[in-house]
């Protein structure tokens, strides 16, 4: 489901507020995540915005928040701007090249009309973000002991990164992967071969409201760990590095 | 610290961009306000600004830095900031502190001079409108100097030694009930605290968190979004949050 046409009417008058509050300093306004695909939640998805700036300063991040703030919307933003974009874009490439595979320019000029990333540069930054996920959780895990709850929220958080990272793994080996996460579970549980009902619960986790699901973190994160381990050895057979 | 007699001098809004002249008297912590966009900034978030302007600049090369530049600014005219670019001090601030300390003991002084005069009711009268009038200079600076917070100290002190020399005046002159002087001191303190965090939370570019805010990243909500989105760069610079 993507957004409704009361949002829509909001995020216009958003973008309008912010072409006054930002002036020629604003340069691009895109769309991304779950509001461009078909699976945003009303109750638990942000909208998630990218603004482009051509200085990126303290105080067009403070207009900027005074805006998000002012608007009904739950907005979630990421400010790029000056000279450093194109390098910030290349840091975070895996990203960048996530978002540009479904986007929308609501405002100004497409900041991806030049951008390209290597072959090398993707597979090294799955790795590293694949790695990275699996030391946040283990990190997490370590110190959820006395309060599980801990451990959900960073998997929770964790859950947009994991999806992205397994499925960009089967994209730079030549396959065809959605971009929604319903219809990525299956194909990636298939191609990595996981178990399905892991990546449906990790879905349920980050769909619903912190505190309503009560898993087992000993099991998942025991799960959670086999699903990287697999990834790694699949990455260490395939690539150098 | 003024620019009289010199020729216009220009930087940039650092929200909207656009070109606004350097006031006469200026100081890096002074309060701008766009009249383009209307975003409030320091000075010395200001953007330089030169007539074959690129567009997109590397922020850091700020205004001041521009200005510093030009030898007929001198530093004394726009003091560089300290190594934490956070606090600017100048002599100009100097010379505030040091009004600030002066007014504030000949206040005292002055009170407690005009003591034998007041009887109890006109001593708390006259001690809830002292209270008003330092909060109000409080407030005042903060809003034309910077967003300090030792401005509320300095007043809360001041305030709080009206208050104890009026009790070691009374003290020697056999005034026993101080209920409600009391409790006036209280007040007063809480409206000069409440005042340093409602200050700091209006988004005046401290981007503290206030007395009573709590500055600590419990929720980590800030990660969630690197975390969820920016991969290693951003997860490695969120994961002291856990």
């Amino acid at each position: 489901m993507g957004i409704q046409s009361s949002q829509r009417q909001a995020l216009e008058q958003l973008s309008d507020n912010l072409q006054g509050s930002l002036g020629e300093n604003l340069r691009s306004l895109v769309l991304y995540g779950s509001s461009v695909r078909n699976d945003f939640s009303r109750s638990s998805s942000d909208i998630n915005l990218l603004i482009v700036l051509r200085q990126d300063t303290a105080a067009a991040q403070r207009a900027i928040g005074n805006e998000v703030e002012k608007s009904s919307l739950k907005i979630s933003p990421i400010v790029i701007g000056g000279s450093s974009s194109p390098r910030s874009m290349q840091c975070f490439a895996l990203k960048f090249a996530d978002i540009m595979r479904r986007d929308e320019l609501i405002f100004g000029d497409d900041p991806f009309s030049d951008f390209e990333v290597t072959q090398e540069r993707r597979r090294f930054l799955v790795e590293q973000g694949l790695r990275n996920t699996r030391m946040r959780l283990s990190h997490a895990y370590v110190l959820a002991q006395p309060d599980p709850q801990r451990y959900l929220r960073t998997l929770r958080q964790a859950v947009p990164r994991i999806f992205a990272d397994l499925a960009e793994l089967l994209r730079l080996d030549g396959s065809e992967i959605p971009d929604e996460r319903e219809l990525q579970a299956p194909l990636l549980a298939r191609e990595l071969g996981l178990e399905p009902e892991l990546l449906q619960k990790l879905i349920e986790l980050r769909s619903k409201q912190a505190g309503t699901m009560q898993p087992d973190i000993h099991v998942l994160h025991n799960a959670l760990l086999a699903v990287f381990d697999r990834a790694s050895e699949w990455m260490v057979s395939q690539w150098e590095l | 610290m003024s620019g009289a007699g010199r020729s216009p001098q220009f930087l940039r809004c650092p929200s909207c961009l656009r070109r606004f002249e350097l006031p006469g008297e200026h100081y890096p912590g002074l309060l701008q306000q766009c009249t383009s966009c209307g975003s409030t900034f320091r000075l010395h978030e200001a953007l330089p600004w030169h007539e074959d302007q690129p567009q997109e600049t590397n922020p850091a090369s700020a205004g001041i830095a521009q200005l510093l530049d030009n030898p007929a600014d001198s530093p004394d005219a726009l003091p560089q900031p300290n190594a934490t670019g956070q606090t600017y001090y100048s002599e100009n601030v100097n010379a505030i502190w040091a009004m600030i300390a002066l007014g504030g003991i000949a206040l005292v002084a002055v009170s407690y001079m005009f003591f034998p005069f007041m009887d109890g009711p006109a001593f708390l009268i006259y001690y809830v409108v002292a209270g008003l009038g330092l909060l109000a200079g409080v407030q005042l600076l903060r809003f034309s100097v910077s967003g300090q917070d030792s401005f509320n100290v300095a007043g809360l002190v001041f305030f709080l030694l009206i208050g104890a020399a009026r009790y070691i005046y009374g003290l020697n002159h056999d005034m026993h009930k101080w209920g409600y002087m009391t409790n006036i001191m209280f007040i007063g303190s809480m409206l000069f605290l409440v005042s340093m965090s409602s200050t700091n939370r209006r988004g005046d570019g401290g981007g503290r968190s206030g007395f009573f805010a709590a500055g600590n990243c419990t929720s980590c909500s800030s990660c969630s979004s690197c975390g969820g989105g920016c991969g290693g760069g951003c997860g490695g610079g969120c994961g002291g949050c856990g």
